[in-house]
């Protein structure tokens, strides 16, 4: 009985093994294409955005920039909230159907 | 004891059955690479069709016509893929996406389940080709279909664009009122309130062409001209992206102003 038992938790573990390897892969390779992304947010942060706004408007505001995450309480949305918001307009991502109809 | 062993390994049996279907599932990002790939294969099948109708005109032999048919039908395969690849990456688009209503997912599944039935039925057309004659008649019926094959699914998916396009503007909306609230209670709010005009400004082209690639998209149907619709729905909320990210600046610089105490 030891034995069909022993033979069962090794089937068990072979078993989560070869399901989990997959799984694992891709969450590699998802954590990989995030730091990436993260990498890209990170190269353009929205102080860059709001210096092409400064000269579009005329602000000039090199010593206005305050440390956002000090003073955010006085406002009721966070530079996290909007920066969020700004990842998530640019995912919207509309593709035609042009190759099909080709 | 012997009944618990059977049914340890009963469990086990279902376990390995199973497992492979978590493991293989495909994801969306996933579906579109294979949708990306069945089109690249279908432009090589309609090269070597291309190819294979020169050959038969420098040289009409009963060979070089049978490579018509042959070559011909892997063009009509190929399309077939590439329309099934789209459908389950347009699938798996809206499973995934924990946004879209529950409506307009099970909309684009019924699609693409009665889409894919009508793919199966096409391919046996496919196989009963024997000759050039059968070949142009199938390729007339395929292009009447393929149309049919699409405009549901793509409808049902401009739908889905539509309400994450609303959504995002609703968070500007949001945002906006809010920073607004908080700019009017300030002494020295004259730069901030211009910014948030002007992110209002945006908001409002922004729903404007939000509600114009709606129009369009109700549009996609047959008859009609279902993919000129689609893409002409794609170009509006093209446009408003643009309008929602110039709203999200203007939010972001009267945010800073704020956090700054003004002016």
């Amino acid at each position: 009985m030891k034995k069909v038992l022993l033979i069962l938790g090794m089937i068990v573990l072979i078993s989560l093994l070869i399901a989990c390897a997959p799984a694992k892969q891709t969450i590699t390779k998802k954590t990989i294409v995030t730091e990436k992304e993260a990498t890209v947010i990170n190269s353009e942060p929205s102080a860059n955005d709001d210096a092409d706004l400064e000269t579009e408007t005329g602000t000039t505001s090199e010593t206005e920039q305050p440390s956002t995450t000090a003073s955010s309480s006085s406002s009721a949305v966070s530079q996290e909230e909007l920066d969020q918001l700004k990842e998530e307009i640019e995912k919207m991502e509309f593709e035609d159907l042009g190759g099909l109809s080709e | 004891m012997k009944n618990s062993v059977g049914k340890l390994i009963g469990i086990l049996a279902v376990m390995l059955l199973v497992m492979p279907i978590f493991a293989y599932a495909l994801t969306s990002s996933e579906a579109r690479e294979e949708w990306v790939d069945a089109k690249r294969i279908s432009q090589e099948k309609q090269a070597a069709y291309t190819e294979a109708k020169l050959d038969y005109a420098a040289e009409p032999t009963s060979e070089n016509e049978q490579l018509i048919v042959e070559t011909g039908k892997d063009v009509l395969y190929a399309a077939l893929d590439e329309v099934e690849a789209w459908l389950n990456w347009k699938q798996l688009e809206a499973e995934e996406n924990s946004e879209v209503p529950d409506e307009i997912k099970e909309a684009i599944e019924d699609d693409v389940k009665a889409n894919l039935d009508k793919i199966e039925a096409l391919r046996t057309d496919v196989d009963d080709i024997d000759n050039r004659l059968e070949l142009g008649i199938t390729y007339l019926k395929m292009i009447g279909k393929y149309f049919e094959l699409l405009a549901d699914a793509a409808r049902n998916t401009g739908a889905m664009w539509v309400y994450i396009g609303e959504t995002r503007a609703d968070q500007v909306s949001e945002y906006e009122q809010k920073l607004r609230a908080t700019a009017e209670e300030m002494d020295d709010n004259t730069e901030i309130i211009e910014m948030l005009d002007q992110a209002k400004e945006e908001l409002a082209e922004a729903e404007t062409n939000i509600a114009k690639a709606k129009e369009e998209y109700q549009q996609v149907r047959i008859p009609g001209q279902p993919l000129i619709k689609f893409s002409n729905g794609n170009s509006y909320l093209t446009i408003a992206k643009g309008n929602l990210l110039s709203s999200y600046h203007y939010l972001n610089q009267a945010y800073l102003l704020i956090v700054s105490g003004g002016n």
